[in-house]
């Protein structure tokens, strides 16, 4: 049997490994879902959301049992393939006289080797147990309307965002803006007032400014500007500019 | 050979401790270890008391091979050249040329008997001839025969005007073989083996040469899985952190050698891969003469074996 071969025949014993670990998983998955959608209708909070940690839980784990396992476990049910299966896997890309001889002994061991004997049977029914078990609890949760406490209609009292609202911007803005919608508070010409106040300011400030410059500044010459201009001018002139940047 | 199935290989080596025992009654381990040497194309060092039948252990297994077999007996006054050869004047047809002629390290199956009563230098040129398999005398290199395989012997007593192998130089072989007292059953039987007046069995050649330098190359060949060479790595790193004995642990060569000699066992228990259990048993000879013990160890009487044991009681691969 060829090196390419062989690697083939490892890959699918392998794939047949993960196939039986991400059942188990999904399992274990299903059963992660209903327990954590059966505490959310207890809190009648949004029990969909139960879809969020299994999801996590799957990858997780799937990723986890998938990475640890390797072919001992095969080898543990089966001790004719003790040391054989993995010398010969972890040797796949050797050729020689020995390499293909254990390769041999391997092949004709696995044969007689029945992938579902790696399914724990008993584990199986051990995991369906408890997700009929939590199935009959949510049916029962729901039949008898069950609850811990609302969660739901607790949050949608308590008027979250409106507390958080008035804790940030009260004594910032009118009243009135604080409880308007956004097409209101637009038209609304208190808003409008405020803008209008700002722009005055800007515009104040900055006919004090000019008004405190020189006159001659502005005085064409047929010399460049600032051959004509005193350096205490244009120490003006760069301050000027700066707190108009600054204003815009 | 290339036909030969792999489990036969253990009743051909269960056949070759047959026809030893005919001739050397008990110490098979001893042959075990000695055989794992030969697989491995690597070096033995014996460490036995006087007359516990190395010369003819090592001769019989010599003849059941179909190997050549020479004897030195290390003295203070042995000289490089009584060892590799040296040029003689050969005279013929009137006219007189330098012939090299073939020191005893031609052969394929070498005893160096109490190799630390030969001086350094003499230890060094046998050294070499057992690295490099040639051997160079007069700007001329002869390579020495395959296979070629070193058994050295040191007597554990006898310590006076010796010249002990340094660590550095032990490290270069891959075993110490401690050589035992028979048990009392097995010396009843030597002692009447030997004092009937009898010869002892005629043994059977088993292997030819080019079988054993194929075995040689299958040995290289054993697989090996990945987390038995970390689990052979971590043993000997092991005895790198162990400061509550071990003074100083043992090279990366000691893992090279564990890997081989592992590999040799499986193939003479007539196995295509390594297992566990062959590097667990091969540590103990690889290791034993690598480590150097503390005051610690000697205060509680502590052997390097007694401290390797306990070491992989606590690992695990």
């Amino acid at each position: 049997m060829s090196t390419v071969d062989f690697k083939k025949v490892i890959q699918e014993i392998e794939a047949v490994r993960n196939a039986i670990i991400l059942t188990f998983v999904l399992l274990d998955t299903a059963f992660v879902f209903l327990a954590g959608y059966a505490i959310l209708i207890l809190f009648n909070f949004y029990p969909i959301l139960a879809f969020i940690p299994a999801l996590y839980y799957f990858i997780s784990e799937a990723y986890k049992r998938i990475t640890t396992k390797t072919l001992r476990d095969i080898e543990e049910k089966y001790p004719a393939l003790r040391e054989k299966l993995r010398t010969a896997a972890d040797t796949a890309d050797q050729e020689n006289f020995m390499v293909l001889r254990l390769r041999l002994e391997v092949i004709n061991l696995v044969r007689t080797v029945a992938m579902s004997s790696l399914i724990d049977l008993k584990k199986i029914a051990i995991t369906v147990g408890k997700i009929l078990g939590i199935a009959f609890i949510i049916i029962g949760i729901s039949s008898y309307n069950i609850q811990i406490i609302d969660l739901k209609a607790a949050i949608s009292n308590a008027d979250l965002l409106g507390t958080l609202r008035d804790k940030l911007l009260r004594g910032h803005i009118p009243d009135s803006l604080l409880n308007s919608d956004v097409k209101s508070i637009n038209e609304n010409s208190a808003i409008n007032d405020l803008a209008n106040q700002q722009r005055l300011r800007k515009l104040l400030a900055q006919e004090q400014l000019e008004a405190n410059l020189p006159e001659d500044i502005f005085k064409g010459t047929d010399k460049t500007f600032e051959e004509t201009l005193s350096k205490k001018k244009r120490i003006y002139i760069r301050n000027y500019f700066s707190k108009v940047r600054y204003l815009e | 050979m290339a036909d030969l199935p792999i489990e036969k290989l253990k009743t051909t080596f269960n056949t070759i401790h047959a026809e030893i025992e005919k001739v050397v009654i008990g110490q098979r381990p001893v042959v075990e270890q000695v055989l794992t040497g030969i697989l491995c194309q690597a070096n033995v060092l014996l460490e036995s008391y006087p007359g516990l039948g190395k010369t003819l252990l090592v001769r019989t297994l010599a003849e059941v091979m179909d190997l050549k077999f020479t004897r030195i007996q290390c003295t203070p006054d042995l000289m490089p050249s009584d060892i590799i050869g040296t040029e003689v004047i050969e005279e013929s047809s009137g006219k007189r040329h330098f012939k090299f002629q073939e020191g005893p390290v031609f052969t394929n199956i070498l005893l160096a008997d109490e190799i630390n009563r030969a001086t350094p230098k003499t230890q060094a040129a046998l050294l070499e001839a057992m690295q490099e398999k040639q051997v160079t005398v007069a700007n001329e290199t002869h390579k020495l025969d395959e296979p070629f395989f070193v058994l050295a012997t040191q007597n554990p007593i006898e310590q006076e005007g010796t010249y002990p192998l340094p660590e550095a130089q032990t490290d270069r072989f891959l075993l110490k073989v401690k050589v035992d007292y028979p048990e009392y059953n097995d010396e009843v039987s030597i002692v009447q083996q030997y004092t009937r007046g009898e010869q002892a069995g005629q043994v059977r050649k088993i292997l030819g040469k080019n079988s054993v330098i194929a075995l040689q190359r299958f040995t290289r060949q054993v697989p090996i899985a990945n987390d038995l060479i970390k689990f052979t790595v971590n043993i000997v790193t092991e005895t790198r952190k162990n400061k509550q004995y071990i003074e100083y642990g043992a090279s990366p060569r000691a893992s090279i050698g564990l890997v081989l000699a592992a590999k040799a066992r499986a193939i003479m228990n007539g196995r295509a891969h390594v297992s566990e259990e062959d590097i667990r048993v091969m540590a103990i000879p690889i290791l034993r003469h690598r480590i150097i013990l503390n005051f610690e160890a000697e205060r509680q009487g502590l052997s390097t074996d007694d401290v390797i044991v306990n070491m992989l009681k606590k690992l695990k691969a």
